[in-house]
């Protein structure tokens, strides 16, 4: 068995502490030579997933997969949501857990074929509120510019 | 059940709220996180919701129940038969100029677009959502 090293250059401590849960808990490490996975002094996890180099990792912060199309409203899926909020027809709010440590996030759409013609898309709703840390206000059209209520809304937000 | 938050929203129906179930949050919690400040909310069983969102916009609590405004109602199918009947009016203004060029006759055309221009009047003696409904441009 090759060594491991567990070293600290400067004062403080290094601890890894177990989950307060019975069972095993193993970490495996990728067969490859240098770093893979760090962080910066900022507390960002840096990592290497095939990007070339170890560099900080942005995540989804929020995300969801509803039916706008159901009364009520159908969340097939989600991540740091609460709710989901209709405000009208095509019109809906997306209501965040955590909140986003500003609202200067990016905002991502998966469409669908539910439109008139086979498309849907969504945009963010700035007109009547914009994005703020708590929430993100959306919209949906197809292609003949419709307002419509998708059956797979699929929203991610990146921060 | 299925509970959702309903509230009385800006635009002068409801909002409806749907809570996420992984969020690990009572409703009442997100009730009072979600609902902005200053707005009545209620908390009610899915089930008491009108079954389509054709007239979501259109949704008012009524009597402690919600239901479908059918002056709202009709105000939302005349801007969908505006919608529809656009395509068809083009067209008949087509077919007309043809028949001009070519000297035929443009009785029916004529009245086919009076008919369209006509179809938002149909929806003010529609005394039912289904009636609404089932009007066609």
């Amino acid at each position: 068995m090759s060594s491991v090293v567990i070293s600290g250059d400067t004062s403080g401590a290094i601890t890894l502490a177990a989950p307060a849960v019975a069972g095993t808990t193993t970490l495996t490490l990728p067969a490859t030579t240098g770093s893979v996975i760090g962080s910066n002094s900022s507390g960002d996890i840096q990592f290497n997933s095939g990007y070339g180099s170890v560099a900080k990792a942005y995540g989804v912060r929020a995300w969801v997969n509803f039916n706008g199309t159901t009364s009520p409203g159908t969340i097939r899926g989600s991540g740091n949501v609460t709710s989901i909020t209709k405000n009208g027809t095509g019109s809906f709010t997306l209501n965040f857990t955590t909140a986003m440590p500003d609202a200067n996030y990016n905002w991502n759409f998966g469409g669908d074929g539910s439109g008139a013609r086979g498309i849907t898309f969504g945009v963010a709703e700035t007109n009547v509120a914009a994005p703020t840390s708590s929430a993100f206000r959306m919209k949906f059209y197809d292609d003949t510019a419709a307002i419509i209520d998708p059956t797979y809304a699929c929203v991610s937000i990146h921060r | 059940m299925t509970q959702v938050i309903i509230y009385p929203n800006d635009e002068g129906w409801l909002s409806v709220v749907t809570p996420a179930s992984e969020c690990g949050l009572t409703i009442d919690e997100i009730a009072r996180k979600d609902v902005p400040a200053g707005k009545p909310y209620h908390i009610i069983n899915a089930d008491q919701l009108p079954t389509d969102n054709v007239f979501f916009n259109a949704w008012e609590l009524q009597d402690g129940v919600v239901a479908v405004s059918l002056s709202k109602a009709k105000e939302i199918t005349k801007d969908r038969l505006r919608m529809e009947r656009e395509p068809l009016l083009a067209a008949q203004d087509v077919a007309f100029q043809r028949a001009l060029e070519t000297g035929a006759d443009t009785t029916a055309i004529v009245a086919e677009k009076q008919r369209l221009r006509d179809i938002t009047k149909l929806a003010d003696s529609c005394t039912t959502t289904d009636e609404l409904r089932n009007l066609k441009a």
